[in-house]
């Protein structure tokens, strides 16, 4: 007796959404983005391009700016010593130039523009905003207990490219009982990173216990590939996989596949169960 | 002037006349000296000494300005606050919010702008003078006023909320005014000059609260001077930080600070350096004092020693300050009975 599962059929839900710039931008609170507006504004007045956000440096910057609001009014403003090794690993991997700016100011109520003539009234801060050598920064205020606000800002001349977030597609087809093995297939693929192949962990669990298999798709699916084509979503050919697993006794056995993402970040896609009864 | 409190403490900004206003009025020749009381918000006539009226000034005012009038109600109105009724810090009181600036409950009118006042016995109240107030003329009196100062911060300069350079210009009256700079900056402080009375003001969010320089002649009594603006970086100073202190006093004589609350400056509550000449009968008495590196720093400088009588003073300690007193250079035999406010003790004389 021979049990067949069979499921197939992209998805709406499946489609990945638009594709995500090179530099992710974060949500700056309305002060922080004003900030950054007026520096861009004061940039273009001399002729010197925009700098852009890295989301990376706002989460360097914003670490400072909490260490010295810790402080209150009466901490010290004080340079951030480890700007050149943090800037590596907050999104400027490949950064050559970089400097850090601090700012601090009370009451709360200071305006925007205030808080840049700060900046902007001292040398090296004002020469190091307008610098045409840097093109990427990251910035955050943070206020502290007693409302006094401490600022604080990286910049660098490179910023790395933001990794896409992976698009995790795929099916388990077919799932059928040959001898003592279960026949297993489908397809799967990562639609943000479209020629680089996936993993995908297929679990079955029965009455004797619990097996993973990891397989890497190879297989050619052309029907996968044509349905999404027509969705304007590119897909390498070889998306199919098919293995043969042992069952896990007799009585029901469950497969479930867990597509990994390309970009090791964006969570695990876990594809539709089948079950099916061995005899 | 106070009128009875509305229930709703939130800020009301209504024309009066919308037909009429907003106003330019040029105000430069104007000679009239009215008087204010209840009325004085209803325009009767068309001409500027009405204006004048209407806008709440009962002074000349000297220099060209836009009036907005609108009815304003003070934020920290409340139903149950004793509207109409001066407050006045009682002898021995401990200045605050509570007993000091513009009543709870008064009624002011916007004043767009700078105001120069130039007619002598001059008395302004009931105000909220978006602006500076630049005093030109003796015997001025500004009570029942809020000044804020500009919208629009200065990015250079040195300005102050009320401010009387001129020698020639005696007996300034302040009280119960709220000085607050509604835009705060590294060039704005509370008051600033010479031959002034302060009484029971509040000031906050500027640089120095209350300066004293030039002739001198100076009192400031039961005022409640707090957080003190600060920036940094600064190009005020060489240390690139404000310098912020509750008083700076840079020459003159017959100086007296009072009964005073004075808090929340990084620098100090007192700076008392003759960077401008000898400072001679300053003193300061009976004052509540918390915070600032050094809370009273006496700084001779290139003048004779400097001597102030400083007594009767009690010390706090929430906020983080290095030296009580720092005397370097400084006479120190008038200065005795200062204490922490705790405990009763004395407090540390440094330096001397």
């Amino acid at each position: 007796m021979t049990n067949q599962a069979m499921q197939h059929q992209p998805n709406a839900s499946q489609l990945p959404s638009a594709a995500a710039g090179s530099i992710a931008a974060s949500a700056l609170s309305g002060f922080d983005s004003s900030f950054l507006q007026l520096i861009n504004a004061q940039r273009a007045a001399v002729g010197v391009s925009a700098l852009q956000e890295v989301s990376g440096l706002d989460s360097m910057s914003g670490a400072w700016s909490a260490k010295m609001a810790a402080g209150g009014k009466y901490g010290k403003l004080t340079d951030n010593p480890d700007v050149a090794a943090q800037t590596l690993t907050s999104g400027a991997s490949n950064r050559t130039i970089y400097t850090g700016i601090t700012a601090k100011w009370y009451p709360q109520t200071v305006t925007v523009a205030t808080a840049l003539s700060l900046l902007t009234g001292n040398a090296p801060d004002k020469a190091s905003l307008l610098n045409p050598a840097y093109h990427y920064i990251g910035l955050r205020t943070v206020v502290s207990a007693d409302g006094t606000s401490f600022h604080s800002m990286t910049l660098t001349d490179k910023a790395d490219a933001v990794k896409t977030a992976s698009v995790l597609l795929g099916n388990l087809d077919h799932v059928r009982q040959l001898s003592r093995n279960l026949a297993i297939s489908g397809w799967a693929a990562d639609a943000a990173y479209a020629s680089t192949p996936v993993t995908v962990t297929l679990k079955v669990t029965g009455p004797a216990g619990v097996s993973n298999t990891i397989v890497v798709p190879s297989n050619s699916r052309p029907d996968v590939v044509d349905f999404y084509a027509t969705k304007g979503i590119t897909l390498a050919s070889d998306t199919g996989f098919s293995v043969l697993v042992p069952v896990q006794g007799s009585g029901n056995n469950t497969v479930s596949a867990t597509v990994a993402p390309v970009d090791g970040k964006s969570a695990p896609r876990a594809l539709a169960a089948v079950t099916i009864n061995v005899v | 002037m106070t009128t009875p409190v509305r229930p709703d403490p939130a800020v009301h900004e209504t024309q009066h006349h919308p037909n009429r206003l907003p106003l330019s009025v040029d105000l430069d020749h104007l000679d009239f000296v009215g008087d204010s009381g209840p009325g004085a918000f209803e325009p009767k006539q068309y001409s500027r000494r009405t204006l004048v009226r209407t806008a709440g000034v009962t002074a000349m005012v000297g220099v060209a300005a836009t009036i907005v009038v609108r009815k304003y109600i003070y934020p920290e109105a409340s139903p149950t606050a004793g509207a109409g009724t001066p407050k006045v810090a009682a002898v021995g009181a401990k200045p605050s919010s509570g007993n000091t600036g513009v009543p709870a409950g008064t009624v002011l009118t916007v004043y767009q702008g700078d105001m120069s006042v130039t007619a002598a016995g001059a008395v302004i109240q009931g105000l909220d003078i978006r602006g500076y107030v630049n005093i030109r003329a003796s015997d001025v009196t500004i009570k029942n006023c809020v000044i804020r100062g500009p919208l629009v911060a200065p990015s250079s300069g040195s300005h102050a909320m009320v401010q009387q350079f001129n020698p020639v210009n005696t007996n300034l009256l302040v009280q119960d005014c709220t000085l607050v700079a509604q835009s705060p900056n590294n060039w704005t402080v509370g008051i600033q000059g010479s031959n002034y009375t302060m009484r029971r003001c509040n000031i906050s969010y500027v640089v120095d609260g209350a300066d004293a320089s030039g002739l001198g002649n100076v009192l400031v009594d039961s005022c409640y001077i707090h957080d003190g603006a600060y920036f940094s970086p600064s190009s005020t100073n060489g240390d690139n930080q404000t310098h912020d202190d509750g008083a700076q006093i840079s020459n003159g004589n017959n100086i007296v600070y009072s009964n005073n609350f004075i808090t929340g400056f990084n620098m100090s509550c007192f700076m008392v350096g003759q960077d401008q000449g000898p400072i001679i009968g300053l003193k300061f008495l009976n004052n509540w004092l918390d915070g600032g590196t050094a809370t009273i720093n006496l700084a001779t400088k290139n003048y004779p020693k400097l001597s102030v009588v400083i007594t009767g003073n009690r010390f706090g300690r929430s906020l983080p300050t290095t030296y009580q007193i720092l005397a370097y250079g400084a006479d120190t035999t008038k200065i005795s009975g200062n204490v922490w406010d705790d405990t009763g003790l004395p407090i540390t004389v440094s330096g001397g």
